[in-house]
C-alpha cells in the first residue's frame, strides 16, 4: 500500500474530526511581541490568600480561615490585593494575577519547584528543561556576546537545561556581590595581575596552538577562552556594578531581592534574555515563603519587599521603555491553604494558587480566574500549568505548540498548554 | 482427620536468588527439653524444632536457638533456623480435609520464639496460602501469623480472607497487637489464638502477657475464610516477597486445631537475663569488638556474645563501623543498631585525673569494671526547626569542640598508680538511623594540661585539639579503608564459579583465532577501502548522497522501512512495499521518490522537521533524469599517523589510566629510561594503580544512571551504588559478573552495595527504568521510547520492555496510565497536518509477563552456567552476560574511550549501525572473552597496540561511519572528572571540603538523608540538591567543585543514562577555571600546597619554570614561554622566601556553628551559611613562607598554567 493510502485509510477509520485536522492547518495562535523574561521566584510557595487572592479576614489564633491581612483596592476596579501591595496595587492594569493555577504536587517543595519550573509533571525517561532554558533556547540572548539565561540564586536541577544540554543552561550568581560564577573574576586579583595573568596565559595558548594545529577540539576550547576573557572584562562586569545606579533608586528597590530586580533591569539593557531572580532573605522571617508556624509573623516583611522590587521594576522597566517587552512572572512552587496549621502558620496548598504576570505588552485584567472564599478551589477560570508556560511563551513569541527535540524525540514544547486568548 | 501427627515432612527449601533444593527433614526432636514437651503436651498438630544438621541448606540455616540458662527449659545447644531475605520452608498441603485447613468454626492457635532482626512490612511467621504458586489465586489466605511494627516495636500480627458470600464480598481481614517487643532484643515467645467466625474470640501474648489488639483493615467478620490446597509457608509469603518475610531466627513453632487455654501460654515464656559480663583487657592491646544486632530499644546487652568483627587500634576513638560484605564480596548493611566496645588498660603514675568522654548515641565507660558515666541515646528526627546553637565551649584553650550532637562528660579520676581496666561500649545506630558515629573519643588528662586520647599502657595519644584530632581521624581512616579491602576478598566466594564460566565462554562463544593483530587488521581495511572506494566527483557522491545521509539513510539505508533501502540499486529501481520504483531511470515525474518529497500532506518524506528544500528537490530530479545511478561511497583516508613521543605517550597513558597527569620524577625517569619495553611496563604498572577504578566510575555512574540525592528522594534517585562500581573495578571484576552483580541487584541498597541500583524513587515503574539502562549499557539497545510508545527507529517495542521490567521485578508487570501517550498528544501532531509517527501498542491496564524478548542463550548454555528453575533476574543476567553481543558492548565501549570513536556508534544504540571494522570488533571480543571479560587486560592489548600510540588526529564534525579507518587515534578531551581531579593533582592539594551530607549530626534515616563522606575525587559529588533556595542549605565549598564539574559536561542528576556527555565547549568552561571559587583555591600558594614547597626548594628560576610545566603540561616550555616565566619570576627570586624571625604568625581561622537539616529555619543558619560562602570565596589564606610580590606573581603563573588550554586535551 501506498504511504498515502495507508494513511487515509487510518484517517478514514478514525472518524471526521481527525480527517478535518489532517486537511487544515492548525488555528493560528496567538503571540505576543516582548522580548525579555524575569521570572521571580518565591521558593516556599507565596501564599495567595495573604497576597494577590486576598478574602475575608481569618484569625491565626483561632483557626479561622481567611486573609491575614486586609484587602486593598487597586487601580483595577473589582480587583484587591493585600494592604502590604500598595505600590503594586496602584500600578495593577499593567498586572495579571492567574489566581486559578493548580497543580498535584503538594508535599514535597524540589518536586513541585520542578513543575512550576519546567512546566512538566516529572517522567519516567526525559529531563525536562526549565522554562529560562527553553527561551534561551529558543530565542538565544538578545544581544550577541551576552548569556541568553543568567540565574540570580542557587543553581539546580529545576532551573537547568534538561535534555537541551549546557548550551541552554545559565549562568548564575548567589549574590549581588559576587558577580556571576565562573564569569566575575576574584576579587583579589585586581590592577596589573589581569594583564599579567592574561599575557602569560597567551604566551602558553600559542606554545598550544602550534603544538595541535589543525585540531577542532583544541581551537574551538581556545575560541572559548578568548570569549570567556571578554566576559570577565569591563564591559560585560559593568553591568553588575550597581554603584553605577542612583541611590535613591537602589533605595526604592528595598532588599536584596529588590536590587536583584535592579540588576536585572541592567542586564535586560545588555542584552540578557531571561533571568530567573529568586528570594533568599529567608531570614527576615526564619521560613522564607514556607511559611509554616511562626514564619507566618513576620511574613508581611516578605511581601513588602516583593511590593517594593515589583513595583520599582515595573516602573523602572518603563521609564526605559521595556516594560511592553518584558513578561514579569511571579512564581513558586505552589500556594497556602486559607487556614492555618497548629503553630498560626500555613501548610502547603497546590489545587489552587495564584501566580502574577504582568508587563509584557498584554492585556492585563488586574486578576484572571475565580477561587473560592478561603483561596483553595478553582470556582471559575482554571489556568493549568501548562497553559500558564503556553501563555509566558506566547507572549515571548514562542509558538507554544512548537516541538523541542530530545535527540530525535520531538518533545512538546508545553505539555499542550494553550495560551489565555483574552491576554492577547 | 483431625489430630493426626505427623515426624517427617517432606520441606522444600526456596531460595529467593539461588537453587531450590528438595531435602528431608525430621522435624521431631530426638531429646525433648522441657519447653517441647509441654508443647507436645498441648497437643499441637504440626510443630517445628529444627534440631537437625540436615535441615542446613544455602540460604537456611540452624542457628543458635534460646538456650538454658538465660531462656530456662530449653537446653544449652538448642538451634533455631535463621532466614533472611525471603528464604522460607514449604510444607505442602494435605488436600481436603488438611490438618492445616481452617474453616469456618474452628479452632485456631499458634505459637513460637521468636528472634527478628529487623522487621520490613509483614514478618511471616507462619501462613496458609498467598503463595503466588500457579493455580492459586494471589490472596487465598486462610490464615497467616505474623509480626509487624507498632510504634518501632514488633506486635502480633494475624491475617486472613474471607470468602465472598451472604455476609458480602470477599475481603481481608487483619488484627493487630497495640504493643510489641524491640527488635533485636533478643527471643520472644508469641502466641495466638481464633475461632474462624467468631470475631471476639481473638486472643494475643507477647511473653506470656496478654496483648489487646484490634481489627483494622477490613474489620472484624464473622464470615468464613477461603480455603483450598495451597502450601503452608514458614517465614515467607507472597512468591519470597522480602516485605513480607521474616528476617532473623525462629523456634519451636507449633499449630494447634483448639483454642489453647490462656494460662498455657502464659506460662510459656520464662526469661532470666545473663548477668554482666565484661572482657578482661590484654595489656599493651586497645581491642575493639562490634556487637550486633542490638535491639532496637536502645538498651545494652548485659553479654553481647560472640563479636560481628573485632580488630584492634591505636587510639579510643572512633571514625566509621568496618565494612560488611556478603559472600559475592558486596556491601550488605549490619542491620539496624550495633555497639563497638572498646577493651584496654592503662597504667597511671599516682594521681589525679579527668577522663573526657564525647559521643552522640548511647554510650557508657565502665573503669575497673565499675561504671563511671553514661551518655544518653543519639537524638532523631526533630525536623528543621531547632535553634542554631553557639560553637561548644571547650574546657580547655585550643582543644577541639565536640561535633554537633555530641554529648561530652568529664569525670574526674584518682588513681593510686598501675593497671586500670577500660571498657567503652559506643551504640551505633537505631531504628531510621544511619550506621553513623559523631566523633566519639575518650581522652584522658592531668587535670590542667590538654586532654589527649586514650591509648593502651603508658603511651601518649594524640591532643584533642584539630591537629591531634584530624591526624588521628587519618591514620584510622586508612586503618579501616585496608580491613575493609581484606575483608571484601574473604568473603568473596564466588572466583571459582566465574573462572569455570570463563572457560566455557572460550570454548562455546570464541571463534577460530586469524593470527592477525589490532595493527594489521586496521591497515588491512585501509588498504582494501582505498580499492574499493567510489569516485567523490561523481554526481551523486557530491550532491545527493548527502541529502539521503542527512535524512533518509537512517530508515532507508540501515533499517528497510517500507521495505525501501537507498543502500540497494535494484531496490530502489524496483521500489519498497508501495510496489511503486522510488526511482524510474531518467524520469522524475513517475518516480514515487519525487512524489513522497515534494507531497505537502501526511505522507511528505522526510517527515520530521520541514522536508527537503527547493535546492536538495531539485538535486533529486537531475539526479533521476540523469539515470537515477547510486555510486560506490568515495573514502577519506588519511595518512597513518607516527607514532607519539615519550612525553605525549606518557601524557596520555596517564590520563586514560588513572585520570590525572604524571607526576614531574616519573616524567624524567621515564624520559632518561632506555628500556625499549619502557612503554608496555608503564601500561603495567598504571594499570595496578589504585586510581585506575577511581577514573572509570564516573564513566559507569553516568552508563547506569546511578543517581543518589543528598535528600528526600527524587525522580529516578537510586542507592549510591557507586561504591560498588570502585570496589569492583579495584577487585578487577570480570565484566560479565559486573553486569550480572548489577542486573541482579545485590547487596546493600542504601549502604553501597549493586542493590542501590534496584530504586527509582517516584517511578510508577522502577524496572522498565532499569532494564533500558540494562538494554543500553551492556546491550546496545536503547529502548528509551519504549516506555510509553514504539518508535520509528527502532524494533524494540513497549512490549519488549515490559517484559524485561518484569522479569526484573520477578512477577507480571501492570501496565500504568503513564506509561502510554495521551490521545491529546495525537491531536496535536494530527492538528499539525502530520502523520504520527509513534504508535502505542500495549493497552494502559494490561499485563506483561516476565520474558526474555531478544535472542535467546541456548537452553544448552543456560543449564550450564546457571541451576535450571532460577529466579528471573538471575536468567536476565544471564541471558545478557553470556551473548556475544554483551562482550562486543563492552569492548566498543574501552575502544571509544581509548582511541576517541566507536567501532560502532553510537556506543549504547546498536540499531541500524554496523560495526566498521567487524574483523577488528570479533578479533577484540575473542581477546576479550579469552582474557576472561578482564577489563584491565584487553585495556592494556589496545593500549600496546602502535595505533594508541599514534599522533591523534582531528575528529572533523562531519565524520561519517564510514570514514572512520582509525589512521590514528581520534582526539579527545578530559573528562569533567579528570578535568577537576587533575587541577588538584597537579596544584598538589587535598580535597578537605568537609562532609557531603545535609545532616550532619546523624538525626535521619538512610534513605532520606544521604552522607557522602569527604570526597577525594571528583566521582563523590552528587547534586547540591538546594531547589528549596535556601541559603542555610547551601554547602558552598561543595558547590566550587561541583560548578567546575558540570561547565565540563558532569551531571549531578542522573535520571536516565547516557554514553555521550555533552562537552562542547563554551566560555563557562574556561571561565570557571580561571575565575571560579576552585580555580582560585587551586591558584593560591597557601602552607599546605605542594606548590609553595617546589617555590622554596626551587634552585633556579630555570628549574623552577621546567618543573611547573612538566607538572602541568608533561612538556619543557617552549623558548618564548622560558622566557617570559623566567622574566617574571627571576625579579625578586632570591629574596623569595620569608626568613624565619619574620614569619608572621598563622591565620586562625573562625570556628563557625554547626548548620544542619534539623537547625536550618533558624534565621541565623542563613547568615552563617552566607558568610562561609564569602569564607570558601576567598579560599586558604596564603602561604606565609613567601612575600607578597614574589608570590603573586609566581600564582599568576600557575593561572596561566592551570588555563592552558592542554589542560583539558588527551594529547
Amino acid at each position: 500500500m501506498k504511504r498515502r493510502q495507508f494513511i487515509q485509510a487510518s484517517v478514514a477509520a478514525s472518524g471526521a474530526v481527525m480527517m478535518g485536522n489532517v486537511a487544515h492547518a492548525a488555528p493560528s495562535l496567538p503571540l505576543g511581541k516582548a522580548e525579555h523574561c524575569v521570572m521571580l521566584w518565591l521558593g516556599g510557595g507565596m501564599s495567595q490568600i495573604d497576597t494577590f487572592d486576598p478574602k475575608k479576614r481569618g484569625d491565626a489564633k483561632q483557626k479561622k480561615a481567611g486573609s491575614y491581612y486586609a484587602a486593598i483596592d487597586t487601580a483595577v476596579p473589582g480587583v484587591q490585593v493585600c494592604e502590604h501591595l500598595s505600590k503594586t496595587a496602584r500600578m495593577m492594569e499593567n498586572v495579571t494575577a492567574i489566581r486559578t493555577l493548580n497543580h498535584d504536587v503538594v508535599d514535597e517543595h524540589a518536586a513541585a519547584a520542578n513543575r512550576m519550573h519546567t512546566g512538566r509533571s516529572t517522567g519516567g525517561t526525559v529531563t525536562y528543561p526549565s522554562l529560562g532554558s527553553i527561551v534561551a533556547d529558543q530565542r538565544g540572548a538578545v544581544a550577541e556576546g551576552v548569556p541568553a539565561y543568567m540565574l540570580l540564586g542557587y543553581p539546580n536541577i529545576a532551573r537547568g537545561p534538561g535534555f537541551l544540554g549546557p548550551k541552554a543552561g545559565y549562568v548564575y550568581s548567589t549574590n549581588i556581590n559576587s558577580g556571576p560564577a565562573g564569569l566575575a573574576r576574584p576579587k583579589s586579583i585586581v590592577g596589573n595581575r589581569i594583564a599579567r595573568r592574561e599575557g602569560l596565559l597567551d604566551t602558553v595558548r600559542n606554545a598550544g596552538s602550534n603544538r595541535f594545529a589543525g585540531d577542532s577540539k583544541f581551537a574551538q576550547y581556545d575560541a572559548a577562552i578568548a570569549e570567556s576573557l571578554r566576559l570577565a572584562g569591563p564591559e560585560f562586569m559593568n553591568v553588575f556594578d550597581l554603584s553605577r545606579e542612583p541611590d535613591s533608586l537602589r533605595n526604592e528597590y528595598k532588599s536584596e531581592f529588590g536590587q536583584r530586580c535592579l540588576l536585572t533591569r541592567r542586564l535586560f539593557q545588555a542584552g540578557v534574555r531571561f533571568v530567573e531572580v529568586s528570594y533568599s532573605d529567608n531570614f527576615k522571617n526564619g521560613t522564607g515563603w514556607d511559611t509554616h508556624n511562626g514564619g507566618q509573623l513576620n511574613q508581611h516583611l516578605l511581601i513588602q519587599d516583593l511590593d517594593a522590587a515589583l513595583a520599582t521594576l515595573m516602573e523602572d522597566l518603563d521609564k526605559h521603555g521595556l516594560l511592553d517587552k518584558t513578561v514579569i512572572l511571579v512564581n513558586s512552587e505552589f500556594g497556602r491553604p486559607g487556614g492555618f496549621d497548629s503553630g498560626g502558620g500555613r501548610g502547603h496548598h497546590s489545587k489552587c494558587f495564584t501566580s502574577v504576570i504582568a508587563g509584557g505588552g498584554l492585556k492585563h485584567t488586574g486578576a484572571w480566574g475565580q477561587s473560592d472564599e478561603v483561596s483553595e478551589q478553582v470556582i471559575e477560570k482554571p489556568v493549568s500549568v501548562p497553559d500558564y508556560f503556553a501563555t509566558a511563551l506566547a507572549a515571548l513569541q514562542i509558538n507554544p505548540a512548537a516541538n523541542l527535540y530530545d535527540g530525535d524525540r520531538p518533545v512538546p514544547i508545553t505539555d499542550l498548554g494553550k495560551p489565555i486568548p483574552e491576554l492577547f | 482427620m483431625k489430630t493426626r501427627r505427623t515426624c517427617v515432612f517432606a520441606v522444600r527449601i526456596a531460595l529467593l536468588t539461588g537453587l531450590v533444593v528438595v531435602i528431608t527433614t525430621r522435624v521431631c526432636a530426638e531429646e525433648t527439653s522441657d519447653f517441647q514437651s509441654k508443647i507436645s503436651a498441648a497437643n499441637p498438630v504440626a510443630h517445628w524444632s529444627f534440631r537437625e544438621s540436615d535441615a542446613v541448606a544455602e540460604g537456611v540455616s540452624l542457628k543458635p536457638g534460646p538456650r538454658s540458662p538465660t531462656h530456662p527449659g530449653f537446653s544449652v545447644g538448642n538451634t533455631g533456623i535463621g532466614l533472611k531475605g525471603g528464604t522460607h520452608l514449604v510444607i505442602p498441603d494435605e488436600g481436603i480435609e488438611s490438618r492445616f485447613d481452617f474453616d469456618h468454626g474452628d479452632s485456631f492457635s499458634v505459637e513460637a520464639m521468636v528472634n527478628p532482626t529487623e522487621l520490613k512490612g509483614y514478618s511471616a511467621i507462619l501462613t496458609k496460602g498467598r503463595t503466588s504458586n500457579a493455580g492459586f489465586p494471589g490472596d487465598n489466605q486462610n490464615w497467616a501469623f505474623r509480626l509487624t511494627s507498632v510504634g518501632g516495636k514488633a506486635g502480633v500480627n494475624f491475617l486472613f480472607r474471607s470468602r465472598a458470600g451472604d455476609h458480602g464480598p470477599a475481603d481481608w481481614h487483619r488484627w493487630t497487637s497495640k504493643d510489641g517487643f524491640a527488635v533485636g532484643s533478643g527471643w520472644h515467645h508469641v502466641a495466638l489464638s481464633y475461632t474462624f467466625g467468631e470475631s471476639d474470640s481473638i486472643r494475643a501474648y507477647i511473653d506470656g502477657n496478654e496483648v489487646e489488639g484490634q481489627w483494622d483493615m477490613g474489620g472484624a467478620t464473622t464470615a468464613p475464610p477461603v480455603v483450598d490446597d495451597d502450601e503452608v509457608w514458614l517465614g515467607s509469603t507472597m512468591g519470597g516477597n522480602i516485605s513480607n518475610s521474616f528476617h532473623g531466627t525462629l523456634d519451636e513453632v507449633a499449630l494447634y486445631r483448639r483454642v489453647v487455654p490462656e494460662k498455657i501460654f502464659k506460662s510459656r515464656f520464662k526469661y532470666v537475663p545473663p548477668p554482666l559480663v565484661l572482657p578482661d583487657p590484654n595489656p599493651g592491646v586497645l581491642q575493639v569488638n562490634m556487637h550486633g544486632p542490638l535491639s532496637s530499644d536502645g538498651s545494652f546487652p548485659n553479654d553481647p556474645g560472640e563479636p560481628l568483627v573485632a580488630w584492634q587500634q591505636a587510639e579510643l576513638g572512633f571514625l566509621r563501623l568496618p565494612l560488611k560484605y556478603n559472600d559475592w564480596g558486596i556491601r550488605e548493611d549490619w542491620g539496624t543498631a550495633v555497639m563497638v566496645r572498646a577493651v584496654t588498660e592503662i597504667e597511671l603514675e599516682p594521681g589525679e585525673y579527668e577522663f573526657l568522654l564525647r559521643s552522640r548515641t548511647a554510650t557508657r565507660l565502665f573503669i575497673d569494671r565499675k561504671q563511671v558515666v553514661s551518655l544518653p541515646k543519639q537524638k532523631r528526627g526533630g525536623g528543621a526547626h531547632n535553634q542554631v546553637k553557639p560553637v561548644p565551649d571547650v574546657v580547655r584553650s585550643g582543644m577541639r569542640p565536640s561535633a554537633m550532637d555530641d554529648v561530652e562528660k568529664i569525670v574526674s579520676f584518682s588513681s593510686s598508680g598501675g593497671r586500670h581496666a577500660i571498657v567503652l561500649d559506643v551504640m551505633v545506630g537505631g531504628p531510621r538511623l544511619r550506621l553513623d558515629f559523631g566523633e566519639p573519643c575518650l581522652a584522658i588528662s592531668n587535670g590542667m594540661d590538654m586532654f589527649h586520647l586514650l591509648t593502651p599502657g603508658q603511651q601518649s595519644g594524640s591532643p584533642l585539639n584539630d591537629q591531634g584530632w584530624l591526624g588521628f581521624v587519618d591514620r584510622l581512616g586508612k586503618q579501616l579503608d585496608s580491613m575493609d579491602i581484606e575483608h571484601r576478598r574473604q568473603a568473596d566466594q564466588q572466583q571459582a564459579y566465574w573462572n569455570d564460566r570463563h572457560q566455557y565462554a572460550a570454548e562455546r562463544l570464541v571463534g577460530e583465532s586469524t593470527g592477525k593483530s589490532i595493527d594489521q587488521l586496521v591497515n588491512q581495511r585501509i588498504v582494501i577501502a582505498k580499492q574499493e572506494a567510489g569516485d567523490p566527483d561523481s554526481f551523486f557522491n557530491r550532491n545527493v548522497r548527502p541529502i539521503f545521509a542527512e535524512h533518509c539513510y537512517r530508515c532507508h539505508g540501515e533499517k528497510e522501512r517500507g521495505e525501501l533501502n537507498l543502500h540497494s540499486q535494484e531496490n530502489v529501481f524496483a521500489g519498497g512495499e508501495s510496489g511503486d520504483a522510488a526511482v524510474a531511470p531518467g524520469k522524475p515525474e513517475a518516480s514515487y521518490l519525487m512524489e513522497l518529497v515534494t507531497s505537502d500532506s501526511g505522507d511528505r518524506m522526510p517527515p520530521k522537521g520541514a522536508g527537503l528544500n527547493e535546492k536538495q528537490i531539485e538535486i533529486l530530479r537531475e539526479w533521476i533524469t540523469q539515470g537515477g545511478r547510486l555510486d560506490s561511497a568515495p573514502v577519506k583516508i588519511a595518512e597513518v599517523l607516527p607514532t607519539v613521543d615519550d612525553l605525549t605517550f606518557l601524557r596520555r597513558a596517564w590520563l586514560d589510566l588513572v585520570g590525572v597527569s604524571p607526576p614531574v620524577n616519573v616524567i624524567r625517569r621515564f624520559v632518561q629510561d632506555g628500556d625499549h619495553d619502557k612503554r608496555s611496563q608503564m601500561i603495567d604498572r598504571l594499570l595496578a594503580d589504585q586510581r585506575w577504578a577511581d577514573n572509570w566510575v564516573g564513566y559507569w555512574q553516568d552508563v547506569l544512571a546511578e543517581n543518589p540525592n543528598l535528600l528526600k528522594p527524587m525522580l529516578n534517585n537510586t542507592g549510591p551504588f557507586r561504591y560498588w562500581v570502585l570496589e569492583s573495578l579495584r577487585d578487577n571484576k570480570p565484566m560479565d559478573r559486573f553486569a550480572t552483580e548489577l542486573i541482579t541487584m545485590r547487596g546493600s541498597t542504601w549502604g553501597g552495595g549493586a542493590g542501590g541500583f534496584s530504586v527509582a524513587t517516584l517511578n510508577d515503574v522502577p524496572m522498565a527504568a532499569k532494564a533500558h539502562i540494562i538494554g543500553t549499557a551492556f546491550l546496545g539497545v536503547d529502548m528509551k521510547c519504549a516506555r510509553c510508545h514504539d518508535a520509528p527507529y527502532h524494533e524494540t517495542t513497549q512490549k519488549t520492555l515490559f517484559q524485561l521490567a518484569a522479569m526484573l521485578k520477578r512477577k507480571p508487570i501492570k501496565v500504568p496510565a503513564t506509561s502510554s501517550v495521551p490521545e491529546a498528544f495525537f491531536d496535536h501532531v494530527s492538528a499539525g497536518g502530520r502523520e504520527s509517527l509513534i504508535d502505542v501498542t500495549l493497552d494502559v491496564g494490561s499485563t506483561v509477563n516476565p520474558e526474555w524478548p531478544f535472542e535467546v542463550v541456548s537452553d544448552e548454555d543456560l543449564s550450564q552456567i546457571i541451576s535450571s528453575d532460577q529466579d528471573s533476574r538471575v536468567r536476565f543476567a544471564a541471558n545478557v552476560t553470556f551473548s556475544r553481543r554483551f562482550a562486543e558492548v563492552i569492548v566498543n565501549r574501552l575502544w571509544k574511550r581509548l582511541m576517541g570513536a566507536g567501532l560502532v556508534e553510537p556506543v549504547d544504540d546498536w540499531e541500524g549501525h554496523q560495526p566498521v571494522d567487524p574483523a577488528l570488533l570479533g578479533f577484540l571480543t575473542d581477546e576479550f572473552i579469552r582474557g576472561g571479560y578482564d577489563l584491565r587486560l584487553l585495556t592494556s592489548q589496545i593500549m600496546n597496540s602502535n595505533l594508541y600510540q599514534r599522533a591523534a588526529q582531528d575528529v572533523p564534525a562531519n565524520l561519517v561511519e564510514s570514514d572512520r579507518f582509525f589512521e590514528g587515534p581520534y582526539r579527545r578531551r578530559l573528562a569533567a572528572e579528570q578535568i577537576v581531579d587533575n587541577a588538584w593533582h597537579v596544584a598538589g592539594r587535598e580535597m578537605n571540603l568537609g562532609h557531603l551530607t545535609m545532616d550532619i549530626e546523624g538525626r535521619l534515616a538512610p534513605d532520606y538523608f544521604m552522607n557522602f563522606g569527604q570526597p577525594k575525587h571528583a566521582w563523590e559529588f552528587t547534586t547540591m540538591a538546594n531547589e528549596r533556595d535556601r541559603p542555610s542549605l547551601a554547602m558552598p565549598k561543595m558547590q566550587a567543585v561541583v560548578d567546575t564539574l558540570l561547565a565540563f559536561g558532569w551531571r549531578n542528576s542522573r535520571q536516565e543514562p547516557t554514553s555521550h556527555r555533552i562537552e562542547e565547549p563554551n566560555p563557562l568552561q574556561p571561565g570557571v577555571l580561571a575565575n571560579g571559587v576552585m580555580g582560585s583555591w587551586l591558584t593560591q600558594l597557601t602552607d599546605d600546597s605542594e606548590l609553595t614547597r617546589l617555590c622554596i626548594e626551587a634552585e633556579s628560576v630555570h628549574e623552577l619554570v621546567e618543573t611547573l610545566f612538566l607538572r602541568f603540561l608533561t612538556r619543557l616550555p617552549t623558548p618564548s614561554e622560558e622566557q617570559r616565566f623566567v622574566n617574571l619570576l627571576s625579579s625578586g627570586f632570591a629574596e623569595r622566601v620569608v626568613p624565619e624571625e619574620l614569619l608572621p604568625p598563622p591565620v586562625k581561622l573562625e570556628r563557625m556553628p554547626y548548620v544542619s537539616w534539623s537547625n536550618h529555619l533558624d534565621s541565623a543558619a542563613n547568615s552563617i551559611k552566607q558568610k562561609q560562602e564569602e569564607v570558601a570565596r576567598r579560599g586558604d589564606p596564603p602561604t606565609r613562607y613567601l612575600r607578597v610580590t614574589w608570590r603573586e606573581c609566581a600564582e599568576d603563573a600557575l593561572w596561566a598554567l592551570l588555563n592552558a588550554p592542554e589542560m583539558i586535551i588527551v594529547p
